[in-house]
């Protein structure tokens, strides 16, 4: 089967938009629907880690004072902030993957050397830094996160464009242990964005045909133009309604903190908003 | 009397493991690990925090060795830290409570 290319989003809708990263996963595990790359983008958002606690992590006052949305994703890994000038590509491989032994590692690497392919052609010399980072003169400009299922290998991640960092900083709590050990001290010191590094506008259709000539090439694989099918569709439907828009998969597993209360009133005020 | 308490690991990763632990008379009432790891299935993760429950907080060798045990015996995908970072999260809440106490 040819791999299929999926340019569809719905920026507004944060929920939405990772109800469909699902859908299009499940879809591939299950075997309906070929190995899929696709692009993406939301407005304004907090994607958070399927384990992480969003009272510790997000600064949830912040978020509503600067309108930012908030929603968890169905793989680990840290909270990501989202704007408009930051792409998300995500790639779903049915088992057994092109990937050596189906491992998430691996899987990261070879993703992280498609995006290093697609940078170096728009001029920025990134690198991939195991776990999960692509970085450019130590400063991180993608992160990745995935998952491995019975049928599936999944990997996603986020390329930082000219996303807005003073706003990231704001809404952000990353831990001090962690940007220590990075040698930072503040968000803004170690992330970096492709206008930055390009030191030029680049458009994100010329950002996404790069990224995709970094996966054909990494993966030697040619992708056709698709959309979504009904049945895809119909599962993001279901899972929008059922998991990605109730506060209990948004507040998450911590039931243990103290302000969860508050926060969840956060949390609905966030998303009557949206 | 109930309090609250709260630790940070770091792995050699570079992920964090975060936990969050209440406790009531002596006793672990609730443990929840959170962190940017990754794992699957996730239902596991909140099953190990079940498994440290009732448990007295000072009793960090029965702690450990049920954490060891638990990534024995279950068939969990565990990667960006190891079982060892749950051990140590967990003993730098005792620690900080032998010193607020």
């Amino acid at each position: 089967m040819v791999w299929r290319l999926l340019d569809v989003e719905w920026p507004d809708k944060p929920y939405y938009n990772m109800a469909v990263e699902e859908a299009v996963a499940r879809a591939v595990g299950e075997g309906l629907s070929p190995n899929a790359l696709r692009f993406w983008r939301n407005d304004n958002t907090i994607v958070i880690g399927r384990y992480q606690c969003v009272s510790l992590e997000v600064l949830l006052p912040n978020c509503l004072e600067h309108g930012v949305k908030v929603v968890r994703r169905f793989t680990g890994g840290g909270a990501v902030y989202h704007d408009l000038e930051n792409l998300n590509y995500a790639i779903s491989f049915k088992r057994p993957s092109p990937i050596p032994s189906d491992d998430v590692s691996l899987g990261f690497r070879k993703v992280g050397e498609a995006i290093v392919l697609g940078l170096g052609m728009l001029g920025i010399k990134a690198e991939f830094v195991p776990v999960n980072d692509v970085q450019v003169g130590g400063k991180k400009i993608s992160g990745m996160a995935g998952m491995l299922a019975k049928n599936l290998l999944f990997i996603h991640g986020c390329l930082l464009v000219g996303s807005n960092i003073e706003v990231l900083s704001k809404v952000l709590n990353v831990p001090k242990e962690k940007l220590e050990a990075k040698g930072a001290k503040e968000v803004r010191a170690r992330v970096t964005t492709v206008i930055e590094e390009a030191k030029r506008q680049v458009s994100m259709d010329e950002i996404k045909l790069a990224l995709l000539r970094g996966f054909e090439k990494v993966f030697q694989e040619n992708f056709s133009p698709g959309k979504l099918t009904e049945w895809e569709e119909a599962e993001a439907e279901r899972l929008y309604r059922e998991k990605y828009t109730t506060l209990d998969w948004n507040l998450g597993p911590c039931t243990a903190c103290p302000g969860r209360d508050k926060d969840a009133e956060i949390l609905n005020l966030i998303a009557s908003r949206g | 009397m109930d309090f609250y308490r709260h630790a940070v690991q770091r792995s050699s990763e570079g992920k964090t493991v975060r936990v969050c632990v209440v406790v009531s008379n002596g006793k672990i009432v609730n443990v929840i690990f959170t962190g940017d790891f990754f794992a699957e299935p996730p239902e596991l993760i909140h099953k190990l925090g079940e498994s440290l429950k009732g448990l007295s907080l000072q009793d960090l060798e029965e702690a450990g060795r049920r954490i060891e045990n638990f990534f024995k015996n279950e068939e969990i995908w565990l990667m960006g830290a190891s079982p060892e970072d749950f051990k140590i999260a967990l003993t730098k809440v005792v620690q900080q409570s032998s010193k607020t106490d």
